[in-house]
């Protein structure tokens, strides 16, 4: 293979690094961090946590 | 381990491996506007394919690198809920600009740097190389100034009705002196890892007796910005010594070892044995004057103890009670002017009556033990801190002495000529990044027990969802995060192999006689 043939695959990995990348960050937020994952924390939870559940 | 612990554990293991990529990002980008400010100046065709070829390694990194700080941001949601109430109104409007600067901005130049180079002039390209560079450097001072205030909360005031911290500066938070310390030392930091990360892949190259022409004019570049960069870490780390003594006692107390307040000025530990039970260094190795001089920045301000700040720790946690007794009343009668009154008198030490959460839920009627026990709670790990700090400065130094000794032998173009000088050079590589990270472990694990100093203990930032949660989601971060560094490893060592010539496709150092004499 000469090196001229070896330029385009930079960009083919770069591109399949990125792709990979989306798939798995994509995977990860909505098996972990979407938005039914994410507890309650408004001022009453947040009043509930420091000061106590009567204080919500 | 429990919930605080395993979010802890998460947050850090994605900081710390994010941070793998930062560096070299904010190092490789200015030395890329360097060689390529030099290509336009002379017009010699090497410099331009030695801002391709490091281009592409930048490449590499920033693509590895992009989106993986994103998962930190997933974090404040999920895990750290009740933080991301509590101060999100502050720390929220630094972590967008951030982004904005981040994605945007440098996502824009960083497309135009690689497609543009035969759609621009020269001059065109190299600003969009040097826009690059600025673009990589402010997403970093957004992150800072966010971090900053975490460190040292200004500009910001308490608001009982939403039972959050609340932005009444936005200058003081911008020009937060912690950030801005912060902001130079970590980005000369990265212009560390940069510049060593271009000696060895040099140094390497001339070890194998391959792409010579390139890599001596890479090594003169990389010891000439490496030998200032390296400089400026010391000096600018010596500035975030200061601020800290400033606002963050007890973490200088910690990282010295220090457990009784010395007269000033106060003597540098050198070496020791810190005992956590006995409270006591053995085998002190000091020097005089040097800890107070930075700390203080005078001869005669004492630099406190840790046992004399847990002392007034305790002293804080009491007004803090009085504070979180007016608080707890003013929310069942919100017009209680008293209660309102107390509160604003104290409200200054609110957050030091929260470490007593750990121990009751009714703060207000602790115990002197408890309060011992709490106060006690404001120590973080001394030995991690003690010898974290000290590897960190003694790499610091270490990195002066290589570069300086790499721009000398540049200076007299015998880059070449000592094999040992190189194999040093090449396996140093690892060295800079060893020091990024145990900066942050000095910054950030000797901030506990506070996630927002003085103002929220780490624990009472975790949200109320289950360890199991946390455990299965930090699993698949490690997974996500192992397969993206053998990947950047393998690319990495992919295109070094390969070298400029055959990643750019063309011989990089054409014959003598096309390459005018420098």
């Amino acid at each position: 293979m000469t090196s001229a043939a070896r330029r385009p695959h930079f960009w083919r990995d770069i591109t399949i690094l990125l792709t990979a990348k989306l798939v798995m960050l994509t995977a990860l937020y909505f098996l972990f961090f979407g938005p039914s994952q994410r507890p309650l924390a408004d001022s009453a939870a947040v009043s509930a946590q420091i000061l106590g559940s009567n204080h919500r | 381990m429990d919930i605080v612990e395993l979010s802890r554990l998460q947050f850090a293991i994605t900081a710390l491996y994010h941070f793998l990529f930062v560096p070299l990002t904010l190092g490789l980008s200015i030395l890329l506007g360097i060689m390529e400010t030099v290509y336009v100046m002379t017009g010699r065709e090497i410099w331009r394919d030695m801002t391709k070829f490091w281009g592409a390694l930048f490449g590499i990194n920033f693509a590895m690198g992009v989106a993986t700080g994103i998962t930190m941001e997933f974090q404040f949601g999920t895990n750290w809920a009740y933080y991301s109430h509590y101060v999100g109104d502050v720390f929220g409007a630094p972590l967008a600009i951030e982004g904005m600067m981040a994605f945007f901005l440098e996502a824009t130049f960083i497309g135009l740097f690689f497609f543009a180079w035969n759609k621009l002039s020269k001059v065109s390209h190299l600003v969009v190389t040097w826009c690059l560079a600025v673009a990589s450097n402010l997403s970093a001072l957004w992150i800072l100034i966010a971090n900053g205030w975490m460190q040292f909360p200004v500009g910001a005031h308490f608001n009982a009705a939403t039972m959050r911290m609340e932005v009444s500066n936005f200058m003081e938070v911008l020009f937060n002196p912690v950030a801005q310390a912060k902001f130079v030392h970590t980005v000369s930091a990265g212009y560390v890892v940069g510049s060593v990360f271009v000696l060895a892949v040099s140094a390497y190259y001339l070890l194998r007796g391959r792409h010579a022409a390139l890599a001596k004019r890479s090594m003169t570049v990389a010891a000439s910005f490496g030998l200032a960069s390296a400089l400026s870490v010391v000096v600018l780390g010596d500035e975030s010594g200061y601020t800290a003594g400033l606002n963050q006692q007890m973490k200088i107390a910690a990282v010295e070892a220090m457990w009784n307040t010395e007269p000033a000025p106060a003597s540098f530990t050198v070496f020791g044995i810190p005992d956590l039970k006995t409270h006591t260094t053995e085998y002190e190795v000091k020097v005089p004057w040097v800890l107070g001089l930075i700390a203080t920045r005078s001869a005669d301000t004492p630099v406190p103890g840790i046992n004399q700040l847990v002392q007034a720790a305790k002293t804080r946690i009491k007004s803090g009670m009085i504070a979180y007794d007016a608080l707890s009343k003013l929310k069942t009668d919100r017009t209680d002017v008293a209660a309102r009154k107390t509160l604003d008198a104290h409200v200054a030490d609110l957050g030091y009556a929260l470490l007593l959460k750990r121990f009751r839920s009714d703060v207000q009627n602790a115990t002197p033990a408890e309060i011992d026990a709490a106060a006690n709670s404001t120590v973080p790990n001394v030995p991690v801190l003690f010898w974290s700090f000290r590897l960190m400065v003694g790499l610091g130094f270490y990195f002066i002495a290589l570069f300086a000794l790499a721009f000398w032998l540049s200076a007299k173009r015998k880059l070449d000529a000592h094999r040992l000088f190189l194999q040093v050079a090449f396996w140093s590589l690892p060295l800079p990044w060893i020091a990024a990270e145990l900066g942050w472990i000095v910054a950030e694990y000797g901030r506990q027990p506070w996630v927002i100093e003085g103002v929220l203990p780490t624990a009472l930032g975790v949200s109320s969802t289950t360890a199991g949660n946390v455990l299965f989601s930090l699993i698949g971060f490690l997974v996500f995060y192992s397969s993206l560094l053998v990947a950047d490893v393998y690319l990495m060592v992919k295109y070094i192999r390969l070298g400029p010539d055959g990643t750019l496709g063309h011989a990089v150092a054409p014959p003598f006689s096309r390459v005018p004499a420098e």
